[in-house]
């Protein structure tokens, strides 16, 4: 069964065509809520919201714009909704100065990096950092860099402009690099004590 | 002066990265190791960011989104338990069923206890694969030796049980492939108990059913 006749039957209320757009769509929605919350539990909670307001409006679609793009626009908002609602983590960061004016966080003097992320991003590290980004950015990176949309399919999915996409994914991704530098930064400092214990305790 | 080319390459750095690209921004970035450092940084961050991939959802997810939408009358439907509350009331009543389904479904629920106490991850995936073959085993004995004994004289009955039992075997297959995939994914390694414990609850309403019938 192909989308559009998946459409028109779920849109009569056919079962198996439900069945056949949720089969179609599924782990993209489930990995865009999974990047966003980095919570297995919330992840399928928000999967099965966002379907769920898809099959509940699935009979005034209209085909204006495409199906993934308007299912992806339910699936965000769905998550943006819940992140509003809880509090942004604790930032383990130091030297907190002023505010930053872009995302509400600290701002910092990340000037001098003495350490390179080459070959040093896993996905613990990324992801962690991703949960750290404001909702935003966060959608943003997680659709272009995660998930692979355009700009132009952003801008769709988001309500925004190409530029305002293009703008914020920068963004994203210079505030990605300042959480993980300061990962390693602790991660090294971390090494370094845990010699300097090793030797004492061998003096 | 240099800070200030290194303030413009940084304000097109974005678009650079997208693939526009000018002479003035090249130069810039073969004569300063900062922002060659600062573009080394950004795109190692969009690689990682692909490879973190997509993922599967848990069958439980459609399950319970299929509920919701039946219980608001949303689709029409014959889904994988809906035949249990017509179910003919002629099923022939299997030998000692009901006993064998309670030991099955104690003995899955004790194993997968068992088998989660495994520190080691590799003994894990070894215990799982030596302890699940047999509730494996025992649920496909069951099935063949009492079940598939039963004919109800209703086809449309019988057509309906195969089917939802297909449905469950269906999860356990996607359960099973799922542990494969990310044997050190305990919420994986839960379902596939859960998707056992589902089968052994199906085949023991199946039973207990046949055997009010009688």
């Amino acid at each position: 069964m192909s989308e559009a006749e998946a459409i028109r039957r779920a849109q009569r209320g056919d079962a198996a065509a439900f069945e056949r757009i949720y089969q179609l769509h599924s782990r993209r929605v489930y990995s865009l809520c999974l990047r966003m919350v980095s919570n297995t539990a919330e992840a399928e909670d928000l999967t099965q919201e966002a379907f769920l307001q898809l099959f509940r409006k699935i009979s005034s679609f209209r085909g204006e714009s495409a199906f993934s793009t308007w299912l992806h626009r339910l699936a965000v908002n769905v998550v943006l909704m819940k992140l509003r609602k809880k509090r942004m983590p604790e930032s383990s960061l130091e030297e907190a100065t002023e505010p930053d004016e872009e995302s509400g966080g600290p701002r910092r003097d990340f000037g001098a990096h003495d350490l390179r992320l080459s070959g040093s991003v896993d996905r613990v590290n990324l992801q962690r950092a991703v949960d750290q980004l404001p909702p935003g950015y966060r959608a943003i990176f997680v659709l272009h860099d995660v998930q692979g949309y355009e700009h132009n399919e952003i801008a769709d999915i988001m309500g925004c402009s190409i530029g305002n996409s293009k703008s914020q994914l920068h963004k994203a991704r210079m505030r990605l690099r300042e959480l993980l530098h300061e990962t390693l930064r602790n991660q090294a400092r971390e090494q370094r004590q845990a010699v300097k214990s090793e030797a004492a305790g061998e003096g | 002066m240099a800070a200030m080319q290194c303030e413009i390459f940084h304000n097109s750095l974005g678009a650079w990265m997208e693939g526009e690209r000018t002479p003035e921004a090249d130069a810039h970035l073969r004569a300063c190791s900062s922002c060659r450092e600062l573009l080394a940084d950004l795109t190692e961050i969009r690689t990682a960011g692909s490879a973190l991939g997509d993922a599967e959802p848990p069958p439980r997810v459609w399950a319970a989104i299929c509920a919701q939408l039946k219980q608001e009358n949303l689709i029409r439907d014959h889904s994988w338990n809906s035949w249990l509350p017509s179910f003919g009331v002629s099923w022939p009543r299997p030998a000692v069923a009901g006993a064998t389904l309670a030991v099955l479904v104690a003995g899955a629920f004790l194993l997968g206890i068992e088998v989660r106490n495994y520190n080691n991850m590799q003994l894990w995936t070894q215990g799982t694969e030596a302890d699940t073959h047999s509730i494996r085993q025992n649920l496909g004995n069951f099935e063949l030796h009492e079940v598939s004994a039963l004919h109800g004289p209703n086809p449309v009955v019988n057509a309906s049980f195969q089917k939802n039992l297909q449905i469950v075997d269906n999860y356990i297959a996607m359960c099973e492939k799922s542990v494969r995939e990310e044997p050190d994914n305990e919420l994986a390694r839960d379902y596939l108990y859960e998707a056992y414990h589902q089968k052994a609850d199906l085949l023991s309403e199946l039973s207990e059913r046949g055997e009010n019938a009688q």
